[in-house]
């Protein structure tokens, strides 16, 4: 026996344990009976790991460490099971070369949970996902209810334009048949003339189409430090005769005097308001508008204030910002402005509010 | 049944020089008032004498600014002007989307009529007039 594999199995140098000291049995079995139940654990453990991976399937984290683990753990069953043995078999040669393994496979355990460890303490806790997921669900939400307006806007706006393209068209229907079926001078000649006031209204609603379509499209490459005292005042010249009309005394406080911002965007801004200004005058009164600008938590805000005509708000809060909706019949307007400042402000980031009295004015508040 | 007027509810002046037309022509002695929107045409009707208060039929548009056709049909249901042979509502509009037309049958109209007016979609309502 000496030689079987370099001696591994070599019993006869060592007495069994049993008779190596002095043993009562109680102790002897004490001993071995800790032993067994030791390995026993040892090797059952590794079934349940082994259970586990496999039902996790891929969905586990560093599955190489619990491979590991279930070979550290076998290792050490083992030595338990060859210290029992070594009661009967004094196997000391086996006894050590297994344990000699059970020390390369607790080391290589070791190195490899070091090496984990950074990555390990990256995994979220259950209560962290669930908090993730929480705020991820949010924005989503957040996300869908914009789409979901988005997608109203557009309902809107197709109903709107549809109906301001097929209006002027009916109406040229309608003239037509009346030509047909008249001679007489006159009517002939005032019907030719609403026919052309037809034709000029469907350019005119095309023209406002395309300029919607248009600030969507259009990316904004003039960004820069824009003075609202300049913008303003190029706003005022180019409505230089509906400025001479009205007559307004213009209040200006910029206490915030420059932004970072798009120039044509900002000009389209103040272009609306300052326009819906000069339009919904009142003819009671002088008309004044006041331009504020001021900061509050870190954002710019502008407001322009007149003492003009007023909206009841109550019955129209929802509609003032919607396309082509008008509230004032005995001026020309388009309805579209509004609309066009409430997705310029918005696609930005910003917001639009307004309060009104009926016959006391309008103020329009631009969050930037 | 009958009605002794029309209040023609509708701010685009070229349809109204065209329904007005064409009324006319079928019946040139009706009584036609035209109001540019709703909430005209709302006045009108309440500040109108009890006494005077006639049977009416009312052409009546959709997109309107100031007070649509639709917010002028909630305050008239609202009113006490309601009652079931003053107030026979005809709608004239040139919009064909379902929501409206399920809007205005919410609101129990007589009719709705497709612009342009044209002869035939009026005169089955005219024929009404007493």
């Amino acid at each position: 026996m000496e030689d079987d594999f370099f001696g591994l199995l070599t019993t006869n140098k060592w007495p069994p344990r049993w008779v190596c000291g002095e043993w009562t049995s109680l102790h002897g079995w004490f001993y071995i009976l800790s032993d067994l139940s030791i390995g026993l654990a040892y090797f059952t453990i590794p079934f349940i790991l082994f259970y586990f991976i496999r039902k996790r399937k891929n969905n586990l984290p560093f599955v190489q460490i619990f491979w590991l683990f279930i070979l550290f753990i076998l290792a050490c069953g083992a030595t338990h099971f060859v210290d029992a043995a070594l009661f009967w078999f004094p196997a000391y040669h086996l006894s050590g070369v297994i344990l000699f393994i059970t020390g390369i496979i607790s080391w290589v355990a070791v190195i490899g949970l070091v090496k984990v460890l950074p990555e390990a303490l990256q995994l979220k806790t259950t209560d962290e996902l669930e908090a993730t997921v929480l705020t991820r669900t949010d924005e989503l939400q957040e996300s869908n209810k914009k789409l979901r307006e988005i997608n109203s806007d557009l309902d809107n706006f197709v109903y709107a334009a549809s109906h301001d393209l097929k209006s002027p068209i009916n109406n040229i229907e309608g003239l037509i048949a009346m030509l047909k079926s008249t001679d007489k001078k006159d009517l002939v000649d005032e019907v030719f003339q609403k026919i052309e006031q037809s034709v000029s209204k469907v350019r005119h609603t095309i023209d406002q189409i395309s300029s919607v379509v248009k600030i969507q499209r259009t990316e904004e490459t003039d960004v820069g430090e824009v003075f609202f005292d300049k913008v303003l005042a190029e706003v005022l010249e180019e409505n230089v005769n509906m400025v001479a009309a009205a007559k307004p005394q213009i209040i200006r406080d910029f206490a915030i005097d420059s932004i970072h911002f798009s120039h044509t965007t900002l000009k389209s801004i103040m272009y609306n308001l300052v326009t819906n200004a000069l339009k919904y005058r009142s003819t009671e009164r002088d008309l004044e508008i006041q331009l504020r600008t001021f900061s509050k938590e870190n954002h710019t805000y502008l407001s322009v204030e007149d003492n003009g005509l007023g909206i009841d708000l109550n019955q129209n809060r929802d509609k003032l910002f919607s396309i082509f909706s008008r509230f004032h019949d005995h001026v020309e307007g388009s309805g579209i402005g509004l609309f066009m400042v409430k997705r310029l402000v918005e696609k930005r980031g910003g917001n639009i509010s307004v309060a009104s009295e009926e016959n006391k004015g309008t103020i329009f508040t631009v969050k930037f | 049944m009958p009605f002794n007027r029309i209040i023609l509810v509708d701010d685009d002046e070229i349809s109204n020089f065209l329904s007005i037309s064409l009324i006319r022509k079928i019946d040139p002695e009706i009584e036609i008032i035209p109001f540019k929107n709703g909430k005209e045409a709302l006045d009108y009707l309440k500040n109108e004498g009890l006494s005077k208060r006639k049977s009416n039929l009312i052409l009546l548009d959709i997109r309107m600014p100031v007070m649509n056709g639709f917010e002028f049909l909630e305050e008239i249901r609202n009113s006490n002007l309601k009652t079931k042979d003053s107030m026979r509502v005809v709608m004239l509009s040139s919009s064909d989307n379902p929501r409206d037309l399920e809007k205005a049958k919410s609101f129990e109209v007589l009719g709705y009529i497709n612009k342009p007016l044209k002869e035939e979609s009026i005169s089955t309502y005219l024929s009404l007039t007493g």
